[in-house]
């Protein structure tokens, strides 16, 4: 049971950060940016530039999320913003062509190798009997803490209370004195740290390759619909239901249910299992579990 | 060379019915779809699925038939309750479903090596001869499908469906049955689509999920935005400008010498740039759609 | 269309007051002009209404005056200071302008103190306390449900909140669009009765729009009657309900 809460954890936190992200961006700049995939890519590749040019690896990673905080703020402003006067979808095909081109621009500096950063090895710690590794830790930590400074931020700050009255209702925000452009901003650097930790967050226990965003995406959508598009709290609820229905049908043994000793879902189809979650959500629950009311059309 | 201008030529032209097909479904009725691929793998794993069952091409194109009207009808019938961009992730999450399970189910599908030897549609003795004559017929599909799409955006449909494009709620409101209507534009996009991938399984000789990437979605999408939404002529001349530019990478490479990496990279910029680069600046496309193109 | 009565004369004198516009056209997008040169003046503590038939511009004169519409041409002044070029937020901080929409007025998500506090965000700490205390003070019914949902609230509560956020900075200028929309005759009375009552408490002066008629001019001093896009009659509250033309404005019969 243990290992099985500790992999549901460890892929929460995966999937949790670039959610947020999407959802954060999501409730004032109304198209789900796919480009924000490919700042949990270019995060930790900036940050491995900086580190690998002797920053210690917290600034480098400071860096890194600040630079891509900026890149989402720029590219907003040139690109999406006009976009989205043609409407959400056509927003969204512009990020997933300026995803491409993120992409493009990695696979030539960085080439399509994986690379990992380098920790010292250390054997495992032992969290209730099971081997978890150092980065794997400082890996939760970074999810935990970008949380609670997220919900400092959005319910005990000024600028968090701007940015949920924006959400709200950005004419009546102006109409009380709000710069409900300065909070789109604000929001949408926001959404690019939080993406770009992410992905950090991805490769500093394992590897990082230019393909991190590409797998991240559907999981990612998925755990932000759940939660409801535009809610950021929710997204984490949504990772969490996402990792946990990949993690069971990755160790579950289905066998009884069909009078078998043993069956277990082929470990190529776990992948599948966000897909499937998505595609029902979409179905049954398009505006999230905590939303009752179904938009037609 | 002529023998590589003839696969350039019969590539675009597949590519067109897709880009037709697309178009149908974005620039006329507003479906955002980010799963065009599958409709495309329903007809290229139909050819190979009857071959590596010892049936014959026509058993090939009705399995194909079968398997897009199913994709097509499943597509319809998620519109129902979702806006256009939700209605783009879910296309796009079945379109990996899919591709997730050709590439596991190597009992039936050959997994990720694929299906080969596929023959060729036209065994004339001379590999030339057959590739000229399918391409002829490729053309005569492409031809067919744009006479028809053309036909049919001209009609009443064409009106309704473009009322579903821009006022759904109003349309509804007017008595028009909206998912009657996604259905039924669901399948006459579905239907060239599907039978492009029949053909290309055919011509290509071989079938695999590395095809069905949702990548090659999105170079379908740049052939239709650069050609102009909504513009049956824009979708075809978008797939030629596109495949030209695509077959000319390797030899840009080669001249300049550059690493391999370069034509992966290439690429990524020309579908990604070419859709930001024509949305951005140009977003009614090379040519532009045409007002009021109803004949009633 | 006839000449506006009260403004037609040989030279046109220049306007003064708390809000002032001058030959202010707007419209919307690539839109036609929908005001075609508005003069308009409300007095320091007046009560002023702006009346007309549905599209007649009345909406959009207000949303000019609160910085959400850019006008094509013309001035906005407020209290003798130019801000035809001013932001709508920046109206609110630097101006003293307090606006109070029609409907969607309240932040529904978030609480009734937190709707409230979010109009005194740019005050510093202790004169905000001092201003929110003075708040719920004058609307205890506010105070009783400062912890509950914005979305929970009657219509006629979400009204007043949405007033008490305008207020709570303390605004020189109050623009009210439709403060009567959608509430029962009981909750019309007691906006009316608070409009008039904030006037007398502060001196504030309050532009309005309306379509509930008879109350409105009941409270104020004077009125606008707009007609496509014009001054048609501009008049002394008292006088204008017995003004044959206005029934005429509305019935479209001018």
């Amino acid at each position: 049971m243990i290992p099985i809460i500790i992999d549901i954890v460890l892929r929460t936190g995966d999937i949790a950060l670039a959610a947020v992200a999407l959802s954060a961006g999501y409730s004032l700049v109304k198209f789900p940016n796919i480009a924000l995939m490919q700042y949990a890519t270019v995060g930790p590749f900036l940050a491995y530039l900086f580190a690998s040019w002797g920053a210690p690896l917290v600034a480098a990673a400071l860096a890194a999320c600040i630079a891509v905080g900026l890149i989402a703020v720029l590219l907003n402003i040139t690109v999406f913003d006009r976009l989205l006067k043609s409407g959400s979808a056509i927003a969204m095909i512009g990020s997933l062509a300026a995803g491409m081109l993120f992409t493009a621009a990695l696979l030539v500096t960085a080439g399509p190798d994986s690379r990992h950063f380098d920790f010292p090895v250390e054997a495992p710690l032992n969290v209730f009997g099971s081997p978890v590794t150092g980065p794997q830790l400082l890996a939760v930590a970074i999810s935990l803490a970008a949380f609670v400074l997220l919900a400092a931020l959005l319910f005990l700050t000024d600028i968090g209370r701007c940015m949920r009255a924006t959400a709200t209702n950005p004419d009546l925000a102006r109409a009380t004195g709000i710069d409900a452009r300065l909070v789109v901003r604000v929001i949408i650097f926001l959404s690019g740290v939080l993406a770009a930790l992410g992905g950090i967050g991805i490769a500093v226990k394992g590897e990082l390759n230019i393909l991190m965003g590409q797998d991240l995406m559907l999981p990612v959508f998925a755990a932000a619909i759940l939660g409801g598009l535009g809610n950021p709290m929710g997204a984490i609820f949504g990772a969490l239901v996402i990792a946990t229905a990949e993690t069971l049908a990755a160790t579950l043994n289905f066998g009884p249910l069909i009078g078998k000793a043993f069956l277990f879902i082929p470990a190529n189809y776990i992948t599948a299992a966000s897909f499937l979650i998505l595609v029902l959500a979409l179905l049954f629950r398009p505006h999230g579990l905590f939303v009752n009311e179904v938009k037609r059309v | 060379m002529s023998e590589f201008a003839l696969h350039v030529a019969t590539i675009a032209a597949l590519y067109a019915m897709l880009a037709l097909s697309l178009n149908l479904q974005a620039g006329f009725a507003g479906l955002i779809n980010f799963g065009q691929i599958a409709l495309f793998g329903c007809g290229t794993y139909g050819a190979a699925l009857a071959f590596s069952h010892a049936l014959g091409p026509l058993a090939g194109f009705a399995l194909g038939l079968v398997l897009v009207v199913l994709v097509a009808l499943l597509f319809a019938r998620l519109g129902r309750n979702l806006g256009a961009d939700y209605w783009g992730i879910a296309t796009l999450s079945i379109g990996e479903i899919l591709r997730t399970i050709a590439t596991n189910e190597i009992d039936i599908t050959g997994g990720a090596q694929g299906i080969g030897g596929i023959p060729a549609l036209f065994d004339t003795g001379s590999p030339l001869s057959g590739r000229l004559i399918l391409f002829a017929v490729v053309l005569a599909a492409l031809i067919a499908t744009w006479f028809a799409f053309r036909r049919l955006t001209q009609s009443k449909f064409g009106l309704s469906l473009r009322l579903l494009r821009e006022e759904p709620q109003l349309a509804a409101a007017f008595g028009y049955d909206l998912d009657g209507l996604r259905r039924r534009i669901m399948l006459a996009a579905a239907l060239p689509a599907a039978l492009s991938g029949f053909l290309f399984a055919h011509y290509l000789t071989f079938v695999g999920p590395d095809q069905l990437f949702a990548s090659e979605t999105f170079v379908i999408w740049t052939m239709v935005v650069v050609g102009g939404l909504g513009s049956h002529a824009g979708a075809v001349i978008g797939a030629i400008v596109v495949q030209c530019l695509f077959a000319l990478v390797p030899f840009a490479k080669d001249a300049f010498g550059l690493p391999s990496e370069f034509v992966a990279a290439m690429r990524l910029v020309l579908i990604g740039g070419g859709l930001i680069g024509f949305l951005l600046l140009r977003p009614q496309g090379l040519i532009p759609e045409r007002i009021g193109g109803v004949r009633g | 269309m006839n000449a506006p009565l009260a403004l037609a004369g040989p030279a046109p004198r220049p306007l003064e007051g708390m809000i002032v516009t001058q030959g202010l056209r707007a419209g919307y997008g690539d839109g036609p002009d929908i005001l075609h040169g508005i003069d308009l003046a409300v007095a320091s503590g007046e009560i002023v209404t702006i009346l007309g038939p549905n599209g007649c511009g009345k909406s959009t004169l207000l949303k000019t005056i609160g910085g959400f519409v850019v006008p094509r041409a013309g001035q906005v002044l407020i209290d003798a200071r130019d801000t035809t070029s001013v932001p709508a937020h920046l109206r609110v901080r630097e101006h003293h302008v307090g606006f109070v929409p029609q409907t969607d007025n309240v932040f529904a998500t978030l609480s009734v103190a937190e709707n409230i506090l979010l109009g005194a965000r740019f005050l510093v700490a202790s004169q905000r306390r001092e201003r929110l205390a003075q708040i719920m003070k004058a609307y205890p019914s506010l105070a009783a449900k400062k912890d509950r949902r914005a979305s929970a609230l009657s219509g006629g509560e979400r009204q007043l909140l949405s007033i008490a956020r305008a207020l709570i900075a303390d605004p020189a200028v109050l623009l009210l669009d439709e403060p009567s929309a959608g509430l029962s005759p009981l909750m019309m009375d007691e906006v009316f009765d608070e409009i008039v009552c904030i006037r007398d408490r502060t001196g504030m002066t309050i532009l309005m729009v309306e379509q509930n008629a008879a109350q409105a001019l009941a409270i104020s001093d004077r009125a606008y009657v707009l007609a496509l896009g014009r001054v048609a009659i501009e008049q002394r509250a008292s006088e204008l309900l017995n003004n044959p033309e206005l029934a005429g404005l509305y019935l479209g019969a001018h």
